[in-house]
């Protein structure tokens, strides 16, 4: 047995390697489980965290994301038959977005693939993929090693993030280009940095040794006031992430090894990762007939949508209706404070899915103790509410 | 491709594997007015079933033996449509006696052509079960009788999307439907079921439960207890030789005979043959199969291949997981099939004194597996990998028969299939374990058949392994995956895999590993060419 003392069934949860640093800071002792981990959900305030990232600069930890390195000759070719886009192309130093799928087309989960170099890759999930990746190496000379505790992740979003880095000495990864890899030298060691996030902002993830976490806390937080960075939990990252449009797994869709309903399993094009399909690679991927059988088909039966929603209340799981016909229903809400709109995402009928169609949101909000309801015109609308040219600059 | 580059030869079907499931498909292809190739790695036609003991070095003089010795499931549709009679099929013996040889000399004869010889054997053991049986024949003929007619059907799949596939269903369903409720409750009530539960119920005597519990699991890697060995017996059962149900006939010059009909019947058709002829990679472009390469070099321009190979061989090996999803890989590689069954062959000087004349002999199978628990028993040794120290085994002499199957010398050749031989054993290399099948065949017949070791002139052994090198299905298994209700009908030899169409665009499975199955009936080579034909149609 672990001397892990055992708490509701399950092992306790482990701290991240920039606990200490967090802990002291949660003002509010708001706390909140990721894969196996303690996380903060807000450090006092938010509102404070939400617009430090959209105005200046914030720290989020993204320790807990899972990570496995896929490394050896066969590395390309084994993730290019994974992943729907084409990972031939990604060169060393680079990383890209996208989805995998299963043999029925159906996304498994969307992440983050880094190319560290020619024969070695990371990928970062939200789920546990050591199964599925082990599957998917059979039959390639590649090995798969999970490296979640190997690696502390530490995301520095917001469009100060440049001015940050060069303010610890990081000056050189501060001019990565978008989506960029690099590593640098950076206290006597090593760190990490891709042009990453979740944000939708201007920002990098920078990932390091976990001995080494609290060093990069604090050499980050001696310049926090100088840029207003501020660290952020998970409730203002959900506000961000909507905003930018970002997809969440178990919220949007729920990943084909785990759903327990097949109505609850997406292909790309259901999640508008249609873009992130490529057509054109030569290989094949996994799920790559069924995808090109649904599209030759028509195309998917449902679609993700943003909502432009009248009034301000959230429409939280809102159904959707086009006149007295149920088309849909909310899967993310909230108000966005930089647009001063009220948005949403929400999966409905491909039928009614073009930008510009008006439905009907059916709102429920607290009011007090009851509950009020309204009835709202929503506006379908592209996804990506929120898109800054500094994002990318 | 350039012409150049394709000196192998164009054709609108190509076939991978001379095994009979191959020569079906081919010969059907053929008589469908396509132009077909049949390509066979090896030097000799009939895979598994004409596996031989002609070892390196071998002077056995066992020229007419071969892994199979009976024929228990021959498609009469496929007899009828090749014109097998017209090329040479005749049965030395249309329907085998079964025989259940007890330590100390004792018989129990389950006759194939005379209910009362039946009776008065088994009467000898217990009255009531001479009572009971024929009415425990009828009742599994009955249920057999209801899964007879998907053996030589395509299966459907599970998306019920179009008409033909709902009235597939719907076929399914009116057979049941048709067995009246009180064999329909009985079938869904014993389907499942272990054979020794089954027979248990039935039957008090030993040697009987013994020959079915064995019928039950002989060719797959079961004991008499292991879940759905009625399912299995069943499909045993299910099967048609020479007008019979559930009985096993020995053609005349043995399956070498029954492969050189089929021979005759492709050539007849068209099919040109290859022998030495291994194919290397199935060439996909775009999804489609656009050729063989094979390992000469040469490549074949195709656009429909039926593979008898092994599923695993042909997905995995000559298309490659790169064209796969993982999810089918995985399912693929899950599949069980590792064999568990082994061939020993004597040259005997002498006809040997089972307590049956030598006509008789030539007539049965002799079964020797005395009770449930034997069997079980060396089911639990082969489970741990172990080799067990008492062999259960099937034992035909055919050459007392049929004059063509003597060995040289005009000598008998006992031919025995033995069960529960691992593929994996523990601390036993194949060397050191054909020594052992041979010593323990022998010792076991030396107390069956008094004098039978002196008159032993010549042996072979053919392992589970020896089987996979030879034919190069991994795993040895006679019927390439094992029958189990999990690896049958719509989930064989996977789901998704199930309608002998693969995800490459015009490559089928034709062999054992798809449904119903192995043994000599040519079902699944003759599903698959059906399928492929039906499709190619309708794109033209």
């Amino acid at each position: 047995m672990s001397d892990s003392p055992i708490i509701g069934g399950g092992a306790m949860l482990q701290p991240t390697p920039f606990h200490r640093r967090t802990a002291a800071l949660n003002l509010v002792n708001a706390w909140e489980r990721w894969q196996g981990h303690t996380t903060v959900t807000t450090f006092l305030s938010p509102e404070d965290e939400y617009f430090a990232t959209r105005t200046a600069a914030s720290l989020y930890d993204v320790s807990p994301m899972l990570k496995y390195r896929i490394a050896g000759p066969d590395a390309e070719a084994m993730l290019d038959r994974l992943m729907t886009r084409d990972v031939t192309k990604l060169k060393p130093g680079r990383a890209l977005y996208g989805p995998w799928c299963d043999g029925r087309g159906r996304v498994i989960e969307e992440g983050t693939l880094f190319r560290e170099s020619a024969a070695s890759f990371r990928l970062n999930a939200a789920e546990p993929q050591l199964f599925w990746l082990e599957d998917c190496a059979y039959g390639f000379d590649v090995t798969v090693e999970e490296v979640t505790d190997a690696i502390a992740g530490l995301a520095l979003q917001g469009p100060l993030a440049k001015r940050v880095l060069e303010d610890i000495g990081l000056g050189e990864a501060a001019r990565l280009p978008f989506f960029g890899l690099g590593r640098f030298g950076f206290e006597g060691g090593e760190i990490e940095i891709s042009r990453t996030g979740f944000t939708g902002d201007l920002g990098f993830e920078l990932w390091i040794a976990p001995e080494r976490a609290e060093t990069l806390w604090d050499r980050l937080m001696a310049v926090a006031d100088r840029h207003y960075l501020r660290p952020m939990g998970s409730q203002a990252l959900n506000t961000l992430r909507i905003e930018a449009g970002h997809i969440l797994i178990n919220v949007e869709y729920v990943g084909a090894n785990h759903a327990l309903r097949e109505s609850q399993m997406r292909t790309p094009d259901d999640l508008g990762l249609g873009w992130a399909v490529d057509p054109k690679k030569p290989g094949y991927f996994n799920g790559r007939r069924a995808i090109e059988a649904e599209r030759a088909a028509g195309g998917p039966r449902r679609r993700l949508v943003g909502l432009d929603i009248e009034g301000r209340k959230p429409a939280h799981a809102a159904y959707l209706y086009a006149g007295r016909r149920e088309v849909g229903q909310v899967t993310s809400a909230c108000w966005s404070p930089v647009l001063k709109r009220n948005i949403a995402l929400a999966t409905v009928e491909a039928g009614y899915a073009e930008p510009g169609r008006k439905l009907k949101a059916d709102v429920y909000y607290v009011k007090e103790v009851t509950q009020g309801r309204v009835e709202a015109a929503a506006t379908v609308v592209e996804p990506r509410f929120y898109q800054p040219a500094h994002r990318r600059g | 491709m350039t012409g150049a580059a394709r000196q192998g030869g164009r054709y609108d079907v190509a076939v991978v594997g001379g095994g009979h499931n191959g020569l079906v498909a081919a010969a059907l292809a053929a008589r469908a007015g396509r132009s077909v190739v049949l390509l066979e790695a090896g030097e000799r036609l009939g895979g598994m079933a004409t596996l031989g003991p002609r070892s390196p070095g071998s002077d056995g003089g066992f020229d007419s033996a071969g892994a199979a010795h009976l024929v228990d499931g021959l498609s009469p549709a496929l007899v009828q449509g090749l014109e097998l009679h017209r090329h040479g099929l005749e049965f030395a013996v249309a329907t085998m006696d079964d025989v259940a040889l007890l330590p100390g000399g004792e018989l129990l004869v389950v006759s194939g052509r005379d209910a009362e010889t039946t009776r008065r054997s088994i009467g000898r053991f217990s009255p009531r079960d001479a009572e009971r049986f024929p009415a425990f024949e009828a009742r599994l003929a009955r249920l057999a009788d209801a899964l007879a007619p998907f053996l030589d059907r395509v299966p459907p799949t599970l998306k019920f999307q179009d008409w033909a596939e709902r009235l597939e269903y719907l076929r399914l369903g009116w057979a049941m439907r048709r067995l009246g409720r009180k064999d329909m409750r009985d079938l869904l009530r014993i389907i499942g079921m272990n054979a020794a539960d089954l027979t248990e119920e039935v039957f008090e005597t030993d040697a009987l439960k013994g020959l079915i519990g064995f019928d039950a699991v002989l060719g797959n890697r079961f004991g008499p207890r292991s879940p759905n060995t009625v399912y299995t017996l069943l499909q045993r059962k299910s099967g048609t030789i020479a007008g019979r149900r559930g009985a096993a006939a020995l053609p005349k010059g043995g399956p070498a005979a029954l492969i050189a009909a089929l021979e005759r019947a492709a050539r007849a058709a068209g099919v040109e043959i290859r022998t030495g002829a291994r194919v290397a990679q199935v060439l996909v472009d775009n999804g489609r199969v656009n050729g063989l390469a094979l390992a000469d070099g040469s490549e074949i321009d195709c656009r429909t291949v039926l593979s008898s190979a092994h599923p695993r061989t042909t997905l995995l090996d000559l298309v490659g997981v790169r064209q796969l999803d993982a999810d089918l890989v995985r399912s693929l590689r899950h599949a069980r099939g590792e064999g568990g069954t082994a061939k020993v062959w004597l040259r005997l000087g002498a006809v040997p004194d089972f307590g049956l004349s030598a006509g008789d002999l030539g007539r049965s199978r002799l079964v020797f597996a005395p009770d449930l628990g034997f069997v079980e028993r060396g089911h639990d040794a082969a489970k741990y990998g172990e080799l067990p120290d008492r062999l259960a085994m099937e034992i035909t002499l055919p050459g007392l028969a049929d004059a063509h199957q003597l060995g040289s010398g005009q000598k008998p050749i006992l031919s025995a299939t033995l069960a529960n031989v691992p593929y994996r054993l523990r601390n036993r290399d194949d060397g050191a374990l054909k020594q052992a099948l041979i010593q323990r065949t022998t010792a076991a017949l030396a107390d069956l058949a008094p004098g039978l070791a002196e008159t032993i002139e010549a042996v072979e052994a053919l392992t589970p392994k020896q089987v996979e090198a030879a034919t190069g299905a991994p795993g040895g298994h006679w019927h390439h995956l094992e029958t189990g209700l999990d690896q049958t009908y719509l989930l064989r030899p996977a789901p998704g895999l199930a309608q002998y169409a693969t995800p490459i665009q015009g490559l089928w499975l034709c062999g054992a590993g798809s449904h119903p199955g192995g043994g000599l009936t040519g079902r699944p080579g003759a599903n698959a060419a059906r399928a492929a034909l039906a499709a190619t149609r309708a794109r033209r």
